[in-house]
């Protein structure tokens, strides 16, 4: 059957493609990965308590986006960078012009200054607040993870929508060697500490799709996972119907402007004489007609015209 | 089964396709084939029609020396102020008016917007010495109600945002929930035009690019300022429009690299009575639309190209001619027969 058509005894069976085959990663990662280091930066909340002549308690006090914390009756101090003790001492030493006494005590109530913006292809885009320790990981899961695909099937988990291998993460404008994708997996030089201002994007996946469509129960998009195979993305699709072909079903695989075309058989699969192919994304599946279906279609239209031909023949005999 | 070597030479597309390809050649042959990716239309795409859009597309450079700014207070702020003399006075919720005055005891209405803390307290330092040469005074900030900018348009929520001191543009637009998307299929499709973005300051729009902010690039991803005003136009004209002879007929969002075959699939499948030989793709504008014609057959049979659609494609898959020839056939059998039957059963009574 296979041989029937012009154009399909030329096309080859679809290759096989074992899962894991998946290109080296470009990016290196990085050789070099310390944590942040604990300083004030800009927007962080510290509560002042200062003992002079009289008591005072500052509750919240914001480190402006300069780098400058203002306190009351003392003006503007430079404690961007600086520790919380550090901070602290210069406070005190400014305090002491006017009361050689004085004390104070300083304390974060907020490291809102220490931020990692994740957007793009996660459940919740947003800024979140760097934890101590925090890592690429850790920050993609503040952000939710990535974004999932409603599944092809119940049976299946649900499929993610995120590109992680090709998202950029910038640090101070330039983009880090990581890949996210192996981040996640817990690799070192890719799973780095986050910094504050890390920025994290994430594109959603584009060529992630394997479109079924043709004499198949339901012509549909399947999110494609590593592994799927050409039975199992026809099955998903309502398996071929009574008038498709299941000796020739085409598979389209590379760009759109040139696309390769193969042509696999179910009943070569059933028999063991095939094998199933492996799909890659961006694989189009199409189930062809059935020869018999065309006959059906051109006898469907022609079944009226015979019986009317057939009964003008009869009063034709009858009127003679 | 049938033994193969019979139907050997029965083309592939069988009977119907052959007249149809006859009849195909008379009505389909005026369109020419859809070349497989827009960007190879760029070239012929210089119509007069389209220069003007072309024009409005100006690229932002970014800013490049974008320095942080300190803080100012700005209308909507609170100030408590701690008046220290020979007895403490404490005056809560001074918030400041949309010219940016405060309003205190003794020394009336003063002028604070856009100062920093300091200079607020020495600006009341100096009028309180003239009622008390010993005051001193200490402002501290107890609310932010002017640290906001907007953000309206294509996001998930509209409205104000708390500005943190250091906030760029993502903080922004994420503070909003990021760019307002949708899922066509299993595509998470964004419907916000994020690089047509505009950061209104002053009056005026800054040069940035919110598609490369959103990468991180420092240029585009500037500091916000309060009463930074951010809108992000929806998508238009971004519509993938599929009808005629499809499972079911709808609208897509557009996407890069979206495909003929995926949105076929999308719409359910080229019905039976479909022409799987003569699916139109209409491009273009309004007025002046190109109609291509592209075969899903030839695609399979390896023998044409597929098609990357573009924003604004309508996909049209038109009628088989068979399913013409059995819709006039189902309308004019009744009445042939009933014709028929009628002579026939004159005849008889004629006998």
């Amino acid at each position: 059957m296979a041989t029937l058509g012009a154009g399909c005894a030329a096309l080859p069976a679809p290759p096989v493609v074992a899962p894991h085959e998946g290109q080296p990663s470009p990016r290196p990662g990085l050789q070099q990965d310390r944590p942040a280091p604990g300083v004030l930066r800009p927007g962080d909340g510290l509560r002042l308590e200062v003992l002079s002549v009289d008591e005072r308690s500052y509750p919240q006090l914001l480190v402006s986006a300069t780098g400058q914390l203002h306190v009351p009756g003392l003006g503007d101090i430079e404690v961007a960078g600086l520790t919380l003790s550090q901070a602290e001492a210069l406070i005190v030493e400014r305090q002491r012009r006017v009361d050689a006494q004085a004390r104070a005590v300083l304390y974060q109530v907020s490291q809102a200054g220490a931020r990692v913006t994740v957007l793009g292809a996660v459940t919740r885009q947003g800024g979140y607040p760097l934890t101590p320790g925090m890592r690429m990981a850790d920050a993609i899961g503040a952000a939710g993870g990535p974004l999932l695909a409603p599944p092809n099937s119940p049976s299946q988990a649900a499929l993610p929508l995120a590109d992680l291998s090709r998202a950029v993460v910038s640090r101070g404008g330039k983009a880090l060697p990581i890949d996210l994708e192996r981040a996640l997996r817990g690799e070192a030089g890719h799973n780095v500490f986050a910094h504050p201002g890390d920025h994290i994007f994430v594109p959603p996946r584009r060529e992630h799709v394997v479109s079924v469509l043709g004499q198949v129960g339901r012509p549909s998009v399947l999110v494609h996972h590593e592994g799927m195979r050409l039975t199992e993305a026809l099955a998903l699709a309502g398996g071929v119907t009574r008038d498709g072909d299941g000796a020739d079903i085409r598979l389209l695989r590379g760009p759109p402007e040139a696309p390769q075309v193969f042509s696999a058989s179910l009943a070569a699969i059933k028999a063991g004489k095939g094998r199933d192919a492996t799909l890659a994304p961006g694989d189009v599946l199409f189930v062809t007609d059935q020869w018999l279906e065309d006959l059906r279609e051109v006898m469907g239209v022609l079944m009226p015209l015979t019986s009317l031909a057939s009964a003008a023949l009869l009063i034709a005999i009858v009127s003679q | 089964m049938f033994p193969s070597a019979r139907f050997a030479a029965l083309p592939r597309s069988g009977f119907p396709g052959v007249i149809g390809g006859l009849l195909m050649a008379s009505v389909a042959c005026g369109y020419p084939r859809p070349p497989a990716h827009p960007a190879a239309e760029v070239g012929e795409k210089k119509g007069a029609e389209d220069e003007g859009f072309e024009a409005a597309q100006v690229e932002r450079p970014g800013m490049p020396s974008d320095a942080p700014h300190g803080f100012a207070l700005a209308p909507g702020d609170t100030l408590a102020v701690e008046l220290v003399s020979t007895e403490t006075q404490n005056i809560e919720g001074l918030m400041l008016d949309g010219k940016g005055m405060i309003h205190l005891p003794l020394v009336g209405d003063v002028a604070v917007g856009g100062a920093s803390l300091s200079e607020v307290e020495q600006v009341l330092t100096q009028a309180f010495h003239r009622f008390d040469r010993l005051a001193q005074v200490r402002v501290r900030l107890t609310g932010r109600g002017g640290q906001r900018a907007t953000v309206l348009g294509a996001v998930e929520k509209q409205g104000p945002v708390e500005l943190h001191p250091a906030a760029r543009l993502t903080d922004l637009i994420a503070a909003a929930g990021g760019p307002l998307s949708t899922v066509t299929g299993p595509d998470p499709v964004t419907v916000a035009d994020v690089s047509g973005a505009v950061v209104m300051r002053d009056g005026k729009a800054l040069p940035v690019d919110m598609q490369r902010a959103m990468l991180g690039d420092p240029k585009h991803n500037i500091y916000v300022r309060p009463g930074d005003h951010v809108y992000v136009p929806p998508s238009r004209g971004m519509n993938i429009t599929v009808l005629g002879q499809v499972g079911n007929p709808q609208l897509f969002v557009h996407r890069e690299g979206l495909r003929l075959t995926q949105v076929l699939a999308l719409a359910g499948g080229v019905t039976t009575g479909g022409d799987k030989d003569d699916i139109r793709v209409i491009r273009g504008t309004l007025l002046k639309p190109k109609v291509y014609t592209a075969s899903l057959r030839d695609v399979v049979d390896g023998n044409s190209h597929d098609v990357v659609l573009q924003p604004g494609d309508i996909i049209f898959v038109t009628d088989h001619f068979i399913e013409d020839f059995s819709e006039v056939m189902a309308a004019i059998t009744p009445a042939l027969s009933l014709g028929l039957t009628s002579a026939a059963l004159a005849i008889t009574i004629q006998r």
